[in-house]
């Protein structure tokens, strides 16, 4: 079991104009495990983990205020540069979104292309590397030209998830992945995040509560902004300390 | 006879009444939207046969092979020269133009757009004035095909900024923040991701300031100097152009036969002809792709 | 990001550099030089002919506007539509060359009191040119006509045209004027057109049955003659008022309701 936490949360507080989103989010992302955040729709999750590389504040009338620490470093200090951050703590969206224009393996690169960077070990090698670790590589390696929306949605989540490690990063966030596809392509990502645990560090948003079940190691419930319990993934589900917990689990809302 | 009566002794039969008039009015309607596309037709058809024996294709390209460097042909490639030098200023401009527009607000970003709208409404005349005052005789070009090619990069710009502008506008957001999840500044994004996808809408946009460009004719009367011409033209010569030619024609009845205004005048609509399809066509097709994924 | 920059302050530059121009132009040795005939003939003679192009141009365009809006099959509307288009886009030396060689002697041969160079002639062609710009611009501005209005009228009973005569065409007014602003502002600043139609030295009268001067042509025939005349710098200024102010009322037309309706 790692000691030292990845992430470490500290009082976050997020706005978006004069509404407050977060508030005073404070808990440890543990190292190589996966976490999940669960919470019924509009409580904030996605606002959370877009807090941690710094997308939230893309959007003209946010604000935040509190610590994310990765490895002990403050990631809102003014000497760090968020494209560095977002270089390490790495993030897959609801929707796919592959570049359009690109070929698969563009897609795969683009993330070393964007920031000019050369691909370690050569561009045919890390494509390799990138498709193989998302089970994707059988499926297309005689086809890597072609252009990205020529996949299946499914595929295409997949290409977006080798797209983020293509860029080696130690963090990645999630934030619904499954949403948009269907049962068997769902399966196959989960799979793949269980191959992708002790390598990365993985903070999936769900609103799946099974999910969240079958493939984390701790679990975050999340309410109207506030983070009301955070525990092992077995003991969140079969004896939730906090009462709110315990009936959104249940089923008595959200 | 009362409301309530009406209403039960209305049947079937009352109906085509009224709705014949409606249906009369479609059809005036229809009419009045034909007229337009009818008369241009029978124009062009009246204006080939004035130039007797040019219904044939062939007929006119001989027609305009033969003319020679000083007469149409010269004028045809003239106009592309123009046309190329044109495109290749206005082009990084009206992107350029867009990229300040949609992105992050500024000062003065309304006032931008207010003189974009200010310059579509200017005349394309008094573009050939600003031509001359500013390229011709401040900077010193003279009448010149480069004078020439910057004051139609200036007609144009708009066009191109207007179309690039809305191509950016349509680039999905999500495409941006992938962007930048992977770490990359503003600039790569756009520059990477943004710019390739917006690439069909700019495309056309060029295309159609390509077909505004070759056609236009008033400001190159100003900037060209074309009362100045008593030489026959010579290849390079900024009035050396195809609209200007066909112009010079009909003005100054001289040796030049009316039929070569004719063919000019063909080549003038063939060439928007094939642009505008050729736009049509990216626009079609970038729709399709956009609203297939 | 500094190209960025330079382009984008172009069109201020433009702006400020026209007016500037003109002036330096207009004013030589020491006053605003004036047409030999008169800027107030020129400026009447402009608004005749553009005013009459407009005159034939809009209930057509009108018409036109209502059929591809509201009558119209989606696939006659498929070819329809862009053919209008590029009806406007045809450059505008052809719709000078179509009135010299053909309008002007069919309206002299049917009737022999109008000249061969006739403002006539330019307004018909004119009226062409700017028909598929009201048409389009109308389309726009009814089709921004909310359907709660018309959905209103059609369940009262009334009839598709009575609906569009009573709640529709009102409605849509504003961007109606609007458009018939930028077709008037099109054709007040032709200049290919005005200058062939224009002949040897127009009349000062407001005859359209005799070829007119405008200030366009003005321009174009000093163009022709070797743009030493300084009036034609007065011409020009007269010009862009013109233009500008039937901009201005366009756009003040669409931005009082954000739309074209």
């Amino acid at each position: 079991m790692p000691s030292e936490p990845k992430l470490r949360v500290q009082d976050l507080s997020a706005w978006y104009g004069e509404r407050r989103i977060l508030d005073r989010i404070s808990f440890d992302v543990p190292a190589t495990r996966i976490t999940a955040i669960i919470g019924p729709s509009g409580c904030g999750k996605s606002t959370f983990i877009r807090c941690i590389n710094r997308m939230h504040e893309l959007i003209p009338e946010a604000r935040v205020q509190g610590r994310v620490e990765l490895e002990g470093q403050d990631v809102y200090e003014s000497s760090v540069a968020p494209e560095q951050l977002r270089r390490r703590v790495g993030m897959v969206f609801q929707k796919p979104n592959p570049f359009p224009t690109m070929s698969i393996r563009d897609n795969v690169l683009a993330g070393l292309r964007l920031t000019g960077e050369a691909a370690p070990g050569g561009d045919d090698d890390t494509v390799e590397q990138a498709l193989r670790a998302v089970a994707l590589w059988d499926e297309v390696r005689d086809r890597l030209r072609r252009r990205a929306d020529t996949l299946s949605a499914g595929q295409q989540q997949r290409l977006c998830i080798a797209r983020a490690l293509a860029v080696q990063p130690e963090v990645l966030l999630m934030d619904e992945p499954c949403a948009s596809l269907d049962p068997i392509a769902t399966a196959r990502v989960e799979d793949l995040l269980g191959d992708l645990r002790g390598r990365y560090t993985i903070v999936i948003v769900t609103h799946n509560m099974q999910q969240a079940a079958r493939v984390s190691d701790h679990t975050g419930f999340f309410l109207d902004g506030e983070l009301v319990e955070f525990e092992d993934t077995d003991i969140i589900f079969t004896s939730p300390g906090d009462r709110r917990t315990e009936d959104y689990i249940t089923g008595k809302f959200g | 006879m009362t409301r309530g009566e009406s209403r039960r002794t209305v049947g079937l039969g009352s109906l085509p009444r009224r709705d014949r008039r409606g249906r009369i009015f479609a059809a005036v309607c229809l009419a009045a939207s034909l007229l337009p596309v009818v008369v241009a037709a029978l124009l062009l058809g009246a204006v080939l046969q004035t130039g007797a024996g040019l219904e044939e294709p062939r007929v006119l390209l001989e027609r305009l092979a033969g003319s020679g460097t000083q007469g149409l042909l010269g004028s045809v490639i003239g106009s592309l020269w123009l046309v190329s030098l044109c495109i290749v200023i206005a082009i990084p401009l009206g992107v350029g133009a867009a990229l300040h527009l949609e992105g992050p607000r500024r000062r003065g970003r309304s006032l931008l757009a207010l003189n974009i709208a200010n310059l579509a409404a200017v005349p394309s005349v008094l573009y050939g004035l600003i031509g001359l005052e500013l390229f011709v005789r401040a900077l010193h070009l003279g009448h010149s095909l480069a004078a020439a090619a910057l004051t139609l990069a200036l007609l144009v710009m708009p066009i191109v900024a207007v179309a690039a502008r809305s191509a950016l506008r349509a680039v999905p957001d999500e495409l941006r923040e992938a962007g930048y999840a992977l770490g990359a500044t503003p600039w790569q994004v756009t520059r990477q991701v943004v710019l390739p996808a917006a690439l069909p809408g700019i495309l056309s946009g060029a295309i159609l300031a390509i077909a505004r460009a070759f056609g236009e004719a008033a400001p190159l009367l100003m900037v060209s100097g074309l009362a100045l011409s008593s030489t026959p033209a010579q290849l390079g010569d900024p009035q050396h152009v195809l609209p200007l030619h066909v112009f010079e024609v009909l003005a100054r009845p001289g040796d030049a036969s009316q039929v070569d205004a004719i063919v000019g005048m063909v080549v003038l609509l063939g060439t928007l002809v094939v642009l505008s399809a050729w736009a049509m066509r990216l626009r079609h097709r970038h729709e399709r792709r956009r609203d297939g994924q | 990001m500094v190209g960025l920059r330079i382009s984008a302050a172009i069109p201020v530059l433009l702006t400020v550099a026209l007016v500037g121009l003109l002036l330096r132009g207009a004013w030589s040795m020491g006053e605003v030089v004036m047409p030999a005939a008169g800027l107030g003939s020129l400026v009447l003679g402009t608004l005749v002919v553009a005013g009459l192009a407009t005159a034939i141009a809009l209930p057509i365009g009108l018409l036109a506007a209502l059929y591809l809006g509201e009558f119209a099959l989606p696939r006659r509307r498929r070819w329809l539509k862009p053919a209008l288009e590029l009806l406007a886009g045809v450059p505008t030396i052809v719709y000078g060359l179509v009135a010299v060689m053909v309008v002007g002697p069919l309206l002299h041969r049917i009737w022999p009191s109008v000249q061969i160079h006739s403002g006539l002639a330019a307004s018909l062609v004119l009226a062409l040119m700017i028909l598929p710009t009201i048409a389009s611009l109308s389309e726009d501005a009814l089709r921004t006509v909310p359907r709660q209005l018309r959905e209103a009228s059609l369940a009262l009973g009334a009839t598709r045209l009575r609906m569009l005569w009573v709640v529709a065409l009102p409605a849509a007014r504003p961007g109606i004027v609007a458009a018939t602003m930028l077709a008037v502002a099109r054709a007040m600043g032709e200049t290919m057109i005005m200058t062939l139609a224009a002949g040897d030295g127009g009349s000062i009268g407001l005859d359209p049955l005799r070829a007119v001067e405008t200030l366009t042509s003005l321009q174009g025939r000093a163009a022709l003659r070797g743009l030493h005349d300084p009036s034609m710098y007065t011409a020009a200024m007269a010009l862009l008022v013109l233009s500008l102010m039937a901009h201005g009322i366009a756009h003040r037309l669409v931005r009082r309701r954000g739309r074209w309706s």
